[in-house]
């Protein structure tokens, strides 16, 4: 062999053992959110495209010599091909859906430029000046890493032929009688290296594979665990407010003393008759969800304050974010404290329903004084703190008012 | 004030009924004539009020739409009560042509109101009403118009009529039509077809389907 496949056998001896370490330690290193697999084939690509790199470098002086050669065109424009086809095949085909057939375009490329690049130098296949079988072997490992076995292992004929195409043109013009020999030990460095990459890859990809699935598995058991926690402290929660609410109200009628004909005593007992509405109405399964929860003491706790609050909540979605939760309890607060500071009234109808896109939609109505909506100096002022809020979770607000009419405010959010 | 209107009331609840009568009994142009622990027991009785005030759970293992037929036959007008609403219930028992839907926390005067407005002859549609109407999601629920689900939304929500109108778009009385309407529309879906003779009837009454599409809007 002469010192063009000697060199590709350097690049390949430096290369793909670099290419592959830096993928084993990357893929354990691996970011949390990213997959195993998808990084692990990102990898691939990256060592691919290091390798194509590296030979493209060491290919470079051949251009240099250009006058020198049969067919220069041939010789420079086969390489300038090659060097684009390259940067299109790491950059775009590899990362598609449609790999096939960018592997097959490849390999017969490679096929190809053997002979044309045999004929177009003076010393034939094993010139130096001929470049053509670090491709040839470059092909056949993208064959080997993207198609299965059997296509690839036809595909690596397809290159062994070009490569022999070559061969035997050289020994016939130039009868150097070099086919046997140079057949033998460039054909065992590719067969040689596509094995060795295939089975490299073959393990890595499977172990990625165990990564994902050991992953998978770790995350959904967080995640029930997280559920658990979850709702246990949503019951504390309950519990803690039904101690403070209901329980209460009841031992004190229960130790006697309290006459439930009394007005203030029947309006604690509202309250707490609307709290426990509230827990039982409004969610879809049998866990009350938080929001509802949290909407439920507001309501509660503006009662207590001598407003008059009609509630109804219902299919609320459990487990929303926090952000998002606390975002529509505090822009539901500010409509209700507008509504005592501005609308001149004590009552308000709160109605908060989910919706089938998993959203909520709050409305917040009163019958007060209401305002201008196309007052610059009213209609922003009172409502730019409910905006504010909505808008930093994505939500919508839509304030509607007329004077003499009252305002409704309707606070929409969805995933 | 003119005549005392006489209603009568359905509670398995003896003292939710005595508390009933406690209740109504601060009103005065409203009383609480007959009561009954079941919809049976208040048929037997002599001549009871038109106007009946029906818990929507009796918890006598009787069914709610069963219960409101019953009383429908007879051509009482029904004020279904509930303490817990239940969104189906409410639905099925508005088909079976339940006059009204009051929840039992709410204040005396809304009650009155509904009873009242049913004794003179309208068709009150209560807020809670309308909302668990608004959220009724069985399969083969009334088909609204989008109009007259915007309405019953926007109603639900507590907007005065006037300011529901001036959103839709519309004239006050015909929101208050649209809401009558959406009643309407349950009323027919609940019209049940008992027998063979029943099922003619009903054809006739819609006119073998003819006359159906152009009088809606009326």
């Amino acid at each position: 062999m002469s010192d063009s496949s000697g060199a590709s056998a350097f690049v390949w001896t430096a290369g793909l053992p670099l290419g592959l370490g830096a993928m084993t330690m990357l893929v354990t290193e691996r970011a949390f959110e990213q997959t195993a697999q998808s990084e692990t084939e990102s990898w691939i690509v990256k060592a691919l495209g290091l390798l194509r790199f590296a030979q493209c470098l060491f290919l470079i002086p051949v251009v240099f010599w250009a006058s020198s050669y049969r067919h220069p065109i041939g010789v420079v424009g086969g390489f300038v091909l090659w060097v684009v086809w390259s940067v299109l095949l790491i950059g775009l085909g590899l990362r598609r859906p449609t790999v096939w057939r960018w592997v097959v375009a490849e390999v017969l490329l490679a096929t190809v430029l053997q002979p044309v690049i045999t004929i177009s130098v003076p010393g034939g296949y094993t010139d130096w000046q001929n470049w053509t079988f670090p491709p040839a072997a470059g092909a056949v490992l993208v064959a080997v890493l993207y198609l299965r076995w059997p296509v690839a292992t036809f595909m690596m004929m397809i290159v062994l032929a070009g490569f022999a195409v070559s061969l035997w043109y050289e020994t016939v013009t130039l009868n150097d009688g070099i086919f046997v020999g140079a057949l033998a030990s460039g054909g065992t460095t590719i067969v040689f290296f596509a094995a060795v990459s295939f089975v490299s890859a073959r393990t890595l990809r499977g172990l990625a594979r165990q990564v994902d699935s050991a992953t998978a598995t770790a995350v959904a058991a967080m995640g029930r665990e997280a559920a658990v926690n979850a709702r246990f402290e949503e019951r504390t929660q309950q519990y803690k407010m039904l101690h403070d609410t209901v329980l209460h109200t009841l031992s004190k009628i229960a130790r006697g003393g309290l006459d439930h004909r009394q007005g203030d005593v029947q309006q604690l007992c509202e309250r707490d008759a609307n709290y426990l509405r509230s827990l039982i109405t409004s969610s879809n399964d049998h866990v009350p969800s938080s929001l509802a929860n949290s909407l439920g003491e507001l309501v509660r706790d503006r009662a207590a304050l001598g407003m008059q609050i009609h509630s109804r909540l219902h299919r609320l979605p459990a487990g929303l974010p926090r952000g998002v939760h606390d975002a529509i309890v505090n822009a539901t607060r500010e409509a209700l404290n507008n509504v005592s500071k501005y609308a001149g009234v004590d009552e308000a109808w709160v109605t908060a329903v989910g919706r089938d896109d998993r959203g909520v939609k709050i409305t917040i109505v009163d019958r007060g004084c209401g305002f201008d909506l196309s007052s610059p100096t009213s209609g922003l002022g009172l409502t730019r703190s409910i905006r504010h809020r909505m808008e930093e979770i994505h939500g919508t607000v839509v304030i509607d008012s007329a004077i003499g009419e009252g305002t409704t405010v309707e606070l929409t959010w969805k995933p | 004030m003119e005549a005392i209107i006489e209603v009568g009331a359905i509670d398995n609840d003896r003292m939710l009924l005595e508390g009933m009568a406690a209740w109504i009994a601060s009103s005065t142009d409203v009383r609480l004539k007959d009561t009954a622990n079941s919809v049976d027991e208040y048929l037997a009785l002599n001549e009871p009020a038109r106007i009946v005030l029906l818990d929507l759970n009796l918890e006598n293992f009787t069914d709610p739409v069963a219960n409101v037929q019953a009383l429908r036959e007879v051509n009482h007008e029904v004020i279904v009560l509930s303490v817990i609403p239940d969104v189906e219930y409410i639905a099925a028992t508005t088909e079976a042509g339940a006059a009204a839907y009051v929840t039992k926390d709410k204040d005396l005067s809304l009650l009155l109101d509904v009873i009242r407005e049913i004794h003179a002859g309208g068709e009150p549609m209560t807020r809670d009403h309308a909302f668990w109407l608004s959220q009724d999601d069985r399969p083969g629920r009334p088909k609204l118009s989008p109009r007259e689900s915007m309405v019953l939304e926007l109603y639900a929500s507590g907007i005065t009529l006037d300011a529901v109108s001036r959103r839709v778009g519309i004239k006050p009385g015909t929101t208050r039509e649209y809401l009558s309407r959406i009643k309407r529309k349950y009323a027919e879906v609940g019209r049940p077809i008992m027998n063979r003779v029943d099922y003619a009837a009903r054809l006739r009454e819609d006119k073998f389907g003819r006359g159906s599409l152009g009088e809606i809007g009326e």
